[in-house]
């Protein structure tokens, strides 16, 4: 399949740049020949920033890009439908949920993954919510509202935790926590992520085979070999881990698993299974060059948060991604 | 990772108890905020380098020790102290008891103990001359806080602290309130206070929910009941400056104390 | 030539059933045409031959081993199913979705090898869609969307193929078509059981024809003798005098 290995490649060379430009711009403009200390017993204050601020921070970037769009690409290759996104049908939301809730009650200092895994908690208990509200071979219009109540339940119990918080700087934390941001991200981190957002990958790498089967429906798929039970549960397990050990980690960004794998799928001939490394790819890269911008932005004192950034861009791409599709098929 | 021996304070509340134990000579840089209105830094402050909290900033500043504000550590201390910059976290204060505490132990820090030691006599000096005009007066008159977005604050609360420090009853204390709520109309038209405090922020804090101003009940309240103002910078935490904040409080009450005829 | 039985197969779900004591033996090979009113069962019937459904009383038998106990893969290898709905959820080409008929063969994460390009070429020779291999299936005519999803069941180069309806909703012209395909495919070597709603076509292109209502199998045979005019009335109420004649129709011109 040639076009699709030569899109790969230009994806991994576009990630290659951003990762370049993201290393060497900031506050302070950085040579990459800094990186030449970088296990240098006292290295000078450039490697110092591009060590221990700049390269986590990126990498974390790259993880929860790749698994926000890799969990859009799976996610809409399984319910057949373009409008899928772990934000629109609430997955970033219960992640975000399951990680507020252990920063409320404390729990998150009882071990070191505990905020992580309370955050891919989260999102699997919303994912499977989702599949129990929108049922099989769900609808568009059924999707979007199972997505909506996912959204508001999630929504109300943070609210609820927002509305408890036991004074306004409190509340300020959780609110901001949520607008999703790298900010500061360190090898910590990247350490917590890492392994959960990998492993989420890996799993919904291997659904490829099956959704795309599932083009043609349930029972042609089925009758192609296809395990539909297996293929849910690597579904929500995958986009759990993906999803959530990225929430967990950096707050709700959203839109990027919906943004990403829609513009790639005509590259790729509109195959599902096709669409899953690209899309990875591609929401490694936007995020990354969103957190540039971000980091340009960004005043003294009054940070941009990057789920801010990538809602303003995505929420008129969604508005005008719905209104497409209703002229070809409502 | 070599630093100057400076100190750099992230926000207006760091600002406050860093200027209030450390000389010209140890401060290195001081909040983003120092430079706007609200903030209480004198003249030569102003020209100091910024910072804020954020790791690569700080890097660049490289200060001898960074003291943040409650809850603004976090992540940004956690990567400080990977490369050996030190940093100090202010405790959260409700009452001048923990500003004493925040000022002893932010002079232990940075080796001002003497200085922390004098700042707390002055300030226990100062609430005993408030006591004093206490005493002077008749009685304590019933005190209403509003924010200009409406909240207001109840039992628990440094306003509250400042309130009864400078002779006054916190209606919303009395009320059996306790932290930082939102008020509704209907409490605020029916409190019985003598005085309405609020609290105004000029510049860059300019809330656009101004509810407090443009309601029809809280207007009623303003424009019947005697009113003060206390710049927003004076108590943005429970600082050093909460003293000053008392004393404009109990100024107000003696004008108050006037107007009634006593 | 494949061997799929039904022993005394009952389908149902609580009091209902779709399909009713079941017994058939479908070894023979060649067309088979599953003709029977809305509602008769032909879709359950199908669903359970293909392994889709598993009965639930009774056995479907392949070759001696049951149905359902038979692993994925190689149910799906030996079994080709072609579903009712034609329709894909995405706009891929035409020789992308030949290609998912391939899913049985093809090795997890893996490109098509030479087999796989092999039997979605000669696929698309069979039904004559060679020349539409880069052209997007929501482009295609109704007729052209069948004899793709045909392709696709062929790619899988399964011995049996069990077809729902994919004449429904065409023209005349494309059901002579579509059809006509199925008869050479039979004839070389694949087992085709398919249902119909026309049954001028199965009398014309059908080796033997299964007439099924509410859930009961009520003929079984060559369609002189299946749809003779006694069960054509019975079955379907309607009066055919000297029962259902193939239709005498063809394709005018080329294929």
């Amino acid at each position: 399949m040639k076009p699709v290995r030569s899109l790969n490649l230009v994806l991994v060379l576009a990630v290659v740049l951003a990762a370049v430009l993201s290393l060497c711009v900031g506050e302070a403009d950085i040579g990459l020949a800094a990186l030449s200390g970088l296990f240098a017993a006292d290295p000078s204050l450039d490697t110092l920033i591009l060590r221990e601020l700049r390269l986590p921070r990126l990498l974390l970037g790259l993880l929860v890009g790749a698994g926000l769009g890799g969990a859009g690409a799976v996610m809409q290759g399984f319910f057949r439908n373009p409008l899928a996104d772990p934000g629109i049908v609430g997955i970033s939301a219960s992640a975000g949920l399951g990680a507020v809730a252990a920063l409320y009650f404390s729990l998150a200092s009882l071990f070191a993954l505990a905020l992580p895994l309370a955050g891919v908690a989260g999102a699997g208990a919303g994912v499977a919510l989702l599949f129990l509200i929108a049922g099989r071979g769900a609808s568009a219009t059924t999707l979007i509202l199972s997505g909506v109540a996912v959204n508001a339940m999630a929504g109300a119990l943070t609210a609820l935790l927002m509305n408890l918080a036991p004074n306004p700087w409190a509340l300020a934390e959780i609110a901001y926590w949520l607008m999703g941001s790298l900010k500061d991200a360190s090898w910590t981190e990247v350490g917590f992520a890492a392994p959960l957002v990998l492993t989420g990958l890996a799993i919904l790498a291997t659904a490829g085979r099956g959704i795309e089967a599932l083009s043609l429906g349930e029972d042609t798929a089925r009758s192609l070999g296809i395990d539909l039970g297996r293929l849910r549960l690597s579904v929500v397990a995958g986009t759990a881990l993906a999803v959530g050990g990225g929430v967990a980690v950096a707050g709700a960004i959203g839109f990027v698993g919906l943004v990403v794998p829609h513009l790639l799928r005509p590259l790729v001939g509109y195959r599902p299974a096709a669409l899953i490394l690209p899309a990875m790819l591609g929401g490694a890269l936007l995020v990354t060059l969103a957190d540039l911008f971000v980091r340009l932005i960004s005043g003294p004192g009054m940070p941009l948060y990057l789920g801010v950034v990538t809602a303003l861009l995505g929420a008129p791409f969604f508005l005008w991604l719905v209104r497409s599709t209703q002229k070809v098929a409502p | 990772m070599p630093s100057d021996d400076g100190i750099a304070s992230t926000s207006l509340c760091a600002d406050s108890y860093v200027l209030a134990l450390a000389g010209p000579e140890r401060i290195s840089a001081l909040s983003w905020q120092a430079g706007h209105a609200v903030s209480a830094a004198p003249g030569w402050a102003r020209d100091l380098p910024r910072a804020w909290s954020d790791a690569e900033r700080l890097y660049t500043l490289s200060p001898g020790l960074t003291v943040f504000g409650t809850g603004e550590g976090g992540r940004t201390q956690r990567l400080l102290a990977r490369t050996g910059l030190e940093s100090f976290e202010l405790a959260w204060a409700n009452d001048f008891d923990g500003v004493r505490d925040n000022l002893r132990a932010l002079g232990e820090r940075i080796g001002g103990e003497a200085r922390a030691a004098a700042a707390i006599a002055e300030l226990d000096a100062r609430l005993e001359r408030l006591e004093t005009r206490t005493a002077a007066r008749g009685r304590r008159p019933r005190v209403l806080y509003l924010s200009a977005s409406g909240a207001t604050a109840g039992a628990g609360t440094y306003v509250d602290e400042a309130i009864r420090a400078a002779g006054g009853v916190n209606v919303m204390a009395d009320a059996g309130v306790n932290g930082w709520p939102r008020s509704d109309p209907e409490t605020v038209l029916g409190v019985e206070a003598d005085i309405v405090l609020t609290s105004f922020f000029a510049e860059g804090y300019a809330s656009t929910y101004n509810h407090a101003r443009h309601h029809a009940a809280y207007r009623l309240v303003l424009e019947e009941r005697p009113n003060g103002t206390v710049p927003a910078g004076d108590w943005m935490c429970a600082g050093p400056r909460l003293i000053d904040a008392a004393e404009r409080i109990a100024d107000i009450i003696d004008a108050w104390e006037r107007e009634e005829g006593a | 030539m494949s061997g799929l039985s039904f022993e005394r197969v009952d389908f149902g779900y609580g009091d209902r059933l779709l399909l009713r004591r079941t017994w058939l033996d479908l070894s023979g090979g060649g067309l088979t045409a599953l003709v029977g009113p809305n509602g008769a069962g032909k879709s359950t019937l199908l669903k359970l031959a293909g392994g889709l459904l598993n009965p639930t009383s009774g056995r479907v038998m392949l070759d001696g081993r049951s149905l359902s106990d038979l692993p994925d893969r190689e149910r799906a290898r030996a079994i080709g199913y072609l579903a009712p709905d034609g329709r894909s959820a995405w706009p891929m080409t035409v020789r992308n979705i030949v290609a998912l008929g391939r899913a049985p063969w093809r090795k997890p994460l893996r490109d098509l090898g030479e087999a796989d390009t092999a039997a979605i070429d000669r696929a698309m020779a069979q039904t004559g869609i060679s020349d539409m291999a880069e052209r997007r299936f929501n482009t295609l005519s109704s007729g052209e969307r069948a004899r793709t999803l045909i392709a696709r069941t062929l790619a899988g180069q399964a011995p049996l193929m069990v077809l729902d309806e994919p004449t429904a909703a065409l023209d005349v012209k494309h059901q002579l078509g579509v059809m006509a395909i199925l008869q050479k495919a039979a004839a070389s070597g694949t087992q085709v059981i398919v249902a119909v709603h026309a049954l001028d076509m199965a009398a014309r292109f059908a080796d033997r024809v299964l007439v099924m209502k509410r859930g009961e199998m009520l003929a079984d045979g060559p369609p002189d003798e299946a749809l003779a005019e006694d069960v054509v009335r019975d079955v379907f109420g309607v009066r055919a005098p000297g029962g259902i004649a193939p239709t005498p129709l063809s394709v005018d011109g080329r294929d």
